[in-house]
């Protein structure tokens, strides 16, 4: 339902508002995401030789990434709800969707919940800071709130 | 009038690759102790796991009875020695038969050992890359990928001048700002995770300082011996400690097995742990000064150190990584790379001990199997330490003088980290052959006699002087330091000269470390046994061609190695030592005078020898001779005898006058005017002999002049020391008083 390419601009589109110094690698970033989404690493480790900064998690791609599958749970629910069209026609309301442009379809709040649920969880996965993963689970869910 | 005010600390910093790095030392030391610890835990594993019992069984069924009955042979033996009279033939128990079996089991054993951790080690450097690779998910950094990313690298790589950039590799999705030198033998790689990479346009100044500090590494040329190290803690683990936990398992219960095994195991592979660790802690120190020596302001370099975790507490020592801090406080001043370490001191001793006792295994082993006596078995174990241990010891140990010599004299100060460095050196040496023999506990039997008195003293003996010789050994290399060092510092580049000075002066230690201790034992030894024949063998000795040549020329070196320098004194382009200080611009040195006047010492030395020459015609034997020395009791024997003694009595006294009269490196001029009056004290002793026949008087050199030059450096060394202590006090009561001399100051060259 939902290919890279859709996943890849809505992640660039919360990293240039969440990250966006993260921009010029991005390109790089989520091709190695999508090659090998196993090739994440958070640990702060033990590092016995490197040159290690002691900060949290510093680059945020990896999780705006992983958060922007949520357009997985969203597709498959718009899916459920909208019986006729193409699935060129889902993805391209998605699209508009969380471009906040006029889209034919909508998720109702308890989706949208989960939405930020799905979010929430993927940023605790990565080790995110609390207050970190909130504002990812704001940009995300404000993606997908009915424009008023 | 010339400024005389030396360089302050945070103003300049000391170039701290002037010399080799503490890297390098204690990468040597590691290598040592890993090799230390693996052949005496697999040697141990022999004794305990194929059974000691079974290495008697030819000779003996009862092991503790035959090493009883050696035992009381042995003190008999001693006994009569030391009445004079004959021992008695009794029927002994071959020992060396009894151990045979047991050889043959121990030796393989350690090629065991020494083999698992050679493979393990070289295959660990070797495979590192890859597993690298694979735990840090890395690939290739391809330009393609990151065009400015790459770019901004090789701008940073031809800023640290390197011939050859590494290759580029990284984990764009490693979300922990990390950065990593790495590789093997010249082809080496840089790692970066995506949250590093994304810096070089976040915050370049931060990016660039860190990678700088990894092509450091590359620069300093401690990646192999970083990776070399990690290596040998790891194969250390695998190919001996894991199969000595399990044969603890296999092998009978017993107390003081277990107590030993622990003592032995945890102290050596701690000395493992502990010495790998400071050797990665010195490496990120020395990597941090090479990148700030590339920057032009430190800024970016400290907030990229101010960004890192803390080490604190207990920690410090076995991190492998330095404390921010620490590192921070270099960025002002590098001087604390050049302190001569403490526990560092006491690892170059506990090393050497423990390197003698391998090859004294070793050599044990091997030459009960395979040598034809006794003889040579000795040999090789007095012969394998001071070929293979005692030089690297003393490398290591100088260096750290001469470092720590450098740092003060530049800074004005007076240096004193021999005394220090030397008692950390004899504690180490001791504390490293009580660790080697800890092993032995489970033989040690219980009940049966005691170990004869005469035996516990020579050990007593033996250990006191183990703590001695570095002390006397390093306050050598500081004294030859204080000659060359401020010489050094005259030019701007220092050449090979100083390079050469450092290795020779390494090398003119290892007597000191080697063959000064042995020495010394045996003297002490045999004058506990037998004190009627140490006075004619000592005189015998020195008398008899080669040694009594080869003994007037190590006296020689004492002093004319460090007096040397001033044949170096002029330099051919005078100005200010670039090589001193890590960067520009650099300061002058104007409190740094000559340390040597040679011209007073020889004024002195022949003067009173002249004096004390003429006056040896009224020497008058007012005792009866009671000195022994193997020559024939005559009015004129006795005569010649008591104007040896005061030609050489003569020697400390012009020492210490010579002390107190010159400047700069008093006790090596002291040493060299007493050496001057002792030749022209030798020539005048044979003129007088002369007056009598003129034939004697080659004769009289021979017999004469190794006792007097020698017995006279004996004498002066120790009184030019005492000298020296009583000037510094008055000097000090001195500057207390308002008439203060902070800095090292010596004679005025012109």
């Amino acid at each position: 339902m939902v290919d890279q390419e859709l996943v890849a601009e809505l992640a660039r589109d919360l990293v240039g508002v969440i990250a966006p110094e993260e921009l010029p690698l991005f390109a790089a970033m989520s091709k190695a995401w999508f090659a090998d989404p196993a090739r994440v690493q958070t640990n702060q480790g033990d590092d016995v030789l490197a040159f290690g900064v002691a900060e949290a998690a510093a680059l945020l791609s990896p999780v705006l990434l992983a958060a922007a599958t949520a357009l997985n749970y969203a597709g498959e629910e718009l899916g459920r709800k909208v019986a006729r069209g193409s699935v060129a026609w889902l993805r391209e309301q998605l699209r508009h969707l969380f471009h906040r442009q006029e889209s034919d379809v909508s998720l109702d709040t308890q989706q949208i919940a989960k939405v930020r649920a799905i979010t929430l969880e993927t940023a605790r996965r990565f080790r995110i800071p609390k207050e970190k993963a909130k504002e990812i689970a704001d940009a995300v869910t404000a993606r997908f709130a009915p424009t008023s | 009038m010339r400024d005389a005010s030396p360089p302050d600390r945070p103003s300049w910093r000391l170039n701290p690759f002037a010399f080799p790095s503490d890297t390098t030392s204690r990468f040597m030391l590691l290598l040592l102790f890993a090799i230390a610890a693996s052949v005496l835990i697999w040697s141990s594993m022999a004794v305990l796991g194929l059974s000691l019992q079974a290495g008697f069984a030819n000779c003996s069924p009862d092991m503790q009875a035959t090493v009883n009955t050696v035992r009381e042979q042995l003190g008999i033996a001693l006994q009569h020695l030391q009445e004079g009279t004959a021992i008695p033939q009794q029927p002994t128990v071959d020992a060396a038969q009894c151990y045979r079996p047991l050889n043959r089991r121990i030796l393989p054993s350690m090629a065991i050992g020494g083999g698992l951790l050679a493979v393990f080690t070289l295959g660990i450097w070797w495979l590192h890359p890859r597993w690298l690779a694979w735990r840090m998910k890395l690939s290739r950094l391809q330009k393609d990928e990151a065009p400015e990313l790459v770019d901004a690298l090789e701008r940073i790589c031809s800023e640290a001048g390197l011939r050859r950039a590494p290759d580029f590799y990284w984990n764009p999705l490693g979300m922990a700002p990390r950065a990593l030198a790495y590789g093997r033998a010249g082809r080496y790689r840089l790692a970066l995770t995506g949250a590093m990479a994304m810096r070089y346009a976040t915050d370049p100044s931060r990016f660039r300082a860190v990678i700088l500090h990894e092509l450091a590494h590359i620069v300093n040329r401690d990646i192999d011996k970083t990776w070399l190290a990690v290596g040998a803690w790891w194969a250390l683990v695998a190919s001996a400690l894991v199969p000595r936990v399990a044969l603890q398992f296999w092998i009978a219960f017993r107390w003081v097995d277990v107590v030993a095994s622990v003592i032995q195991v945890a102290a050596i592979t701690g000395l493992v742990f502990v010495t790998r660790n400071a050797m990665l802690r010195a490496r990120e120190l020395y990597a941090d000064a090479r990148a700030s020596g590339w920057m032009a302001d430190s800024h970016a370099m400290a907030a990229a150190l101010s960004a890192l975790r803390p080490v604190r507490g207990m920690r410090r020592l076995f991190s492998p990584h330095p404390d921010p801090a620490h590192r921070l406080a270099l960025l002002q001043a590098t001087d604390p790379l050049f302190r001569a370490g403490f526990w560092e001191l006491l690892g170059v001793g506990v090393a050497t001990s423990l390197g003698a006792a391998i090859i004294g295994i070793f050599g044990a082993n091997v030459g009960n199997v395979a040598l034809p006596g006794p003889g040579w078995v000795f040999l090789l174990q007095l012969a394998g330490p001071v070929l293979v241990i005692t030089p690297l010891a003393s490398v290591a140990a100088g260096i750290i003088i001469w470092r720590a010599s450098f740092a003060s004299l530049v800074r004005g100060m007076q240096p004193r980290a021999a005394l220090r460095g030397g008692i950390a050196a004899g504690l180490g040496t001791v504390l490293g052959t009580m660790v080697a023999q800890a092993g032995g506990l489970p033989l040690l039997p219980t009940g049966g006699p005691s170990v004869p008195s005469v035996l516990v003293a020579g050990m007593a003996i033996w250990a006191t002087l183990l703590f001695l010789s570095p002390i006397m050994g390093l306050i050598w290399v500081e004294a030859a330091a204080k000659t060359w060092i401020p010489i050094a510092l005259r030019r701007t580049h220092p050449g090979a000269s100083l390079k050469a000075a450092v290795g020779l002066n390494c090398a003119f230690t290892v007597p000191w470390f080697a063959l000064a201790g042995p020495f010394l034992l045996s003297l002490a030894v045999l004058w506990l046994l037998a004190p009627a024949i140490v006075g004619p063998l000592l005189y015998n000795t020195f008398n008899a061609f080669p040694l009594n040549v080869l003994g007037a020329l190590s006296v020689a070196v004492t002093w004319s190695f460090p007096m040397a320098a001033w044949l170096w004194r002029r330099p051919r382009t005078p100005g200010i030592a670039e090589w001193a200080f890590l960067e520009p611009p650099r300061p002058a040195l104007p409190h740094l005078t000559l340390p040597l006047a040679p011209g007073r010492s020889i004024g002195i030395g022949l003067a009173a020898g002249m004096v004390a020459g003429v006056m040896l015609g009224w020497v008058q034997v007012p005792w009866a001779p009671t000195l022994k020395l193997g020559v024939e009791e005559t009015p004129e024997s006795t005569r010649f005898v008591a104007m040896m003694v005061t030609a050489v009595l003569v020697q400390p006294a012009v020492a210490s006058l010579v002390v107190f009269v010159v400047s700069g490196v008093t006790v090596i001029q002291a040493m060299f005017a007493a050496f001057v009056a002792g030749n022209v004290l030798a020539i005048a002793l044979c003129l007088q002999m002369w007056e009598f026949d003129p034939s004697l008087i080659v004769l009289c050199l021979q017999v004469s002049y190794g006792f007097i030059i020698i017995g006279g450096a004996v004498a002066a060394l120790p009184s030019a020391l005492i000298a020296a202590m009583v000037k510094a006090g008055f000097t000090h009561i001195g500057s207390r008083l308002g008439s203060g001399e902070s800095t090292f100051t010596g004679s005025n060259p012109t």
